[in-house]
């Protein structure tokens, strides 16, 4: 977990870093009229010295040693897999339409990430996706997208 | 009076059940908490009036804290964190076939130690409201930094990782257009950050879909304690026992509840202590005493009402939750602060008249409503998950009809995940992000006043008080810290 640390928090002093060149490039202006980057500037400055604090007392006292859970390959693995599936869920909404986006995208996650017979997996879906739309789409009036593909047949 | 004509119109009415429906619904399923809850509601809300809107968040909030202990009793998983110490002894009375008295002492324990919080929120938020007027931007900003080092000192495992978590969260709320000089942020060219990253996505995020990347890793197993839920009705004897648990657990629940970082967890893990110490028998605790059932949910139900007493009056949200409340009150176009109950009593009092109300209501739905939330229990957590991630992805795309929304919020759901794996905590973030645009005007208009002078937060009492606070605390943070290593040396012989 230490050298898990070590890289969590130099990631976190270098993104101080970036953010505290970024505000100064905004405009720190002074104590009497503080410009656009003042405040992110100070709390950037307040993060890079947290981090580097952080980083020593792991170097030196060994200090979260055991602290957190740590990541495990086949985790990462599972992960990665989830949310690239949601992205491209989501990114076909604009392809396809919300209606089939959804149900691909539910159907994926029934039978992928959480084993399940494709009997249940189907029904699951359409259950969701038939109440999600009465919820959202019904009841709140939200507008999802068509999908493009439909638009140009349709036309 | 005017508080309960508010209340008591049928579409708030409606609303209040909802929101204690869907809080206790949250509160019995482990896994969805009452932020991931009230945030995937807050999109559904924009359609109502804002005191209907509130009713319904601050709704699934007490909801939850009722609910949460139902599976702590049967199931011996917390529903949300606020239960944990519920599980000790309820679990135990389960076992031992008295799982409706626990059952029954709770429901009965949180409606009387909720309502005797309303009570104190009642009497004490006019004044502190009062008070407040007096305060001008170096209060507010010492106030607001006083609120975020104090929730970080209480909230985390490590006091570093959470400042530096605030710090991130400041940051992230100067994203956008600054409102004084018109210059954009932090937008890199992106158009849809121009309007600065939205609570919802951030919160959602942080909450919902990082909740659900965890549990992807571990198989949540479920086991419900199969005995026959009877006799809730708590006898004679029980209340003999359970009273003076309980009232002490609603005065340490209120003042802990109004402390910013403190509300319904700490209020119940102190209040258990205190028990356990007060008892004359404290080695029984654990193994099914009723006074550990009734105190720590006394405590959390009357944390819960008494968090609002802060965010009403001065306008500071006391734990994440009320963050959330705020940024809904903002969004709704509605400024807390003292100037609220002055400004907007409708909201004001309807929000509180709506909390009697509410804790009727969650009093009726328990009992009668147990062997349905039992059932609930048994929905397997694959049937539910793919139903919570279509409902952020929705919530989050409803506010303003934006992938790019969408988008944040699963990244914000990467962030989260990697948080929680490396013990960051994330209430300090979404505190700081809510409160960083505000603690940037009031510290910039402090300055401006001052003519850049920073006397001006010394010199001025009730600011002086909150920074003397806040250095005490950071003080204490940092001798605790040398003190625990110390102890870890190995000692000479």
């Amino acid at each position: 977990m230490r050298k898990t640390y070590t890289i969590a928090y130099a990631a976190w002093t270098l993104f101080a870093v970036a953010a505290g060149v970024e505000s100064w490039r905004l405009g720190f202006g002074g104590f009497a009229r503080p410009g656009p980057g003042f405040v992110p500037f100070l709390a950037a400055a307040a993060l890079g010295v947290l981090g580097v604090v952080a980083l020593l007392q792991t170097w030196l006292a060994g200090a979260d040693k055991g602290d957190g859970k740590g990541f495990r390959v086949g985790d990462i693995l599972k992960i990665f897999i989830a949310v690239l599936s949601l992205f491209g869920g989501v990114l076909l909404w604009d392809v396809i339409g919300f209606i089939p986006a959804t149900f691909l995208l539910l159907l994926f996650l029934f039978r992928c990430v959480e084993p399940l017979g494709w009997r249940r997996v189907v029904i699951a879906s359409a259950l969701t996706l038939a109440f999600t739309h009465i919820l959202f789409v019904v009841l709140l009036g939200v507008r999802l997208p068509q999908g493009r593909v439909w638009t140009y047949f349709l036309n | 009076m005017r508080g309960f004509a508010v209340a008591l119109q049928p579409i708030n009415i409606l609303y209040c059940l909802l929101g204690c429906l869907i809080g206790t619904l949250v509160g019995v399923l482990p896994g969805l908490g009452p932020t991931a809850a009230m945030s995937l509601l807050l999109p559904a809300t924009f359609h109502a009036p804002p005191v209907t809107a509130i009713i319904m968040l601050a709704g699934i909030y007490y909801g939850a804290m009722y609910g949460g202990s139902t599976t702590s009793i049967l199931v011996n998983i917390p529903g949300e964190a606020a239960s944990v110490m519920t599980c000790l002894d309820g679990y135990q009375m389960a076992r031992q076939g008295m799982a409706g008295r626990a059952l029954g002492i709770c429901a009965f324990g949180s409606f009387i130690a909720g309502t005797l919080g309303l009570v104190g929120l009642t009497l004490v938020a006019p004044p502190l409201a009062k008070f407040a007027l007096r305060f001008g931007p170096p209060e507010y900003f010492s106030l607001m930094c006083m609120g975020l080092v104090v929730l970080s000192f209480l909230t985390s495992t490590s006091m570093i990782r959470a400042l530096m978590m605030a710090c991130f969260g400041v940051l992230l709320g100067t994203v956008g257009i600054d409102t004084v000089s018109g210059s954009a942020r932090f937008t890199f060219g992106v158009t849809e950050l121009l309007d600065g990253i939205g609570l919802v996505p951030l919160v959602m995020g942080l909450f919902g879909i990082s909740e659900i990347l965890v549990n992807l890793e571990q198989a949540t197993e479920r086991e419900i304690f199969k005995t026959k839920v009877k006799g809730l009705l708590p006898t004679l004897s029980d209340w003999a026992q359970a009273k003076w648990a309980l009232l002490r657990g609603t005065v340490i629940g209120f003042w802990l509840g109004i402390l910013p970082g403190g509300g319904a967890v700490l209020a119940s893990f102190v209040s258990y202590a205190v028990e356990k110490r007060v008892s004359k028998h404290p080695e029984k605790f654990g193994t099914g005493l009723i006074e550990g059932v009734a105190s720590p949910e006394a405590a959390n139900n009357s944390a819960a009402q008494a968090a609002f007493i802060p965010l009403l009056t001065l306008g500071l949200p006391a734990n994440v939750v009320m963050a959330l409340l705020l940024g809904a009150l903002i969004l709704h176009g509605v400024t807390p602060g003292p100037l609220l109950m002055a400004q907007n009593p409708d909201i004001f009092w309807g929000v509180i008249a709506s909390m009697y109300l509410g804790n009727i209501m969650l009093l009726v739905l328990n009992l009668p409503l147990i062997g349905l939330w039992v059932q609930l229990l048994r929905i397997p957590y694959p049937y539910l998950m793919p139903m919570i991630i279509i409902f952020c992805i929705l919530g989050s795309y409803s506010v303003a009809n934006s992938m790019a929304d969408v988008f944040f919020m699963f990244l914000f759901g990467i962030v989260g995940y990697v948080m929680k794996k490396l013990n960051f905590d994330s209430p300090p973030l979404v505190l700081a992000f809510v409160l960083g645009p505000l603690v940037e005007y009031y510290f910039k208009s402090s300055l401006m006043f001052s003519r850049g002078s920073f006397t001006v937060f010394f010199t001025r009492p009730i600011s002086l008080i909150c920074l003397t606070i806040t250095a005490a605390i950071f003080a204490w943070s940092i001798v605790s810290g040398l003190r625990q290593k110390a102890q870890m040396l190995p000692r000479e012989p």
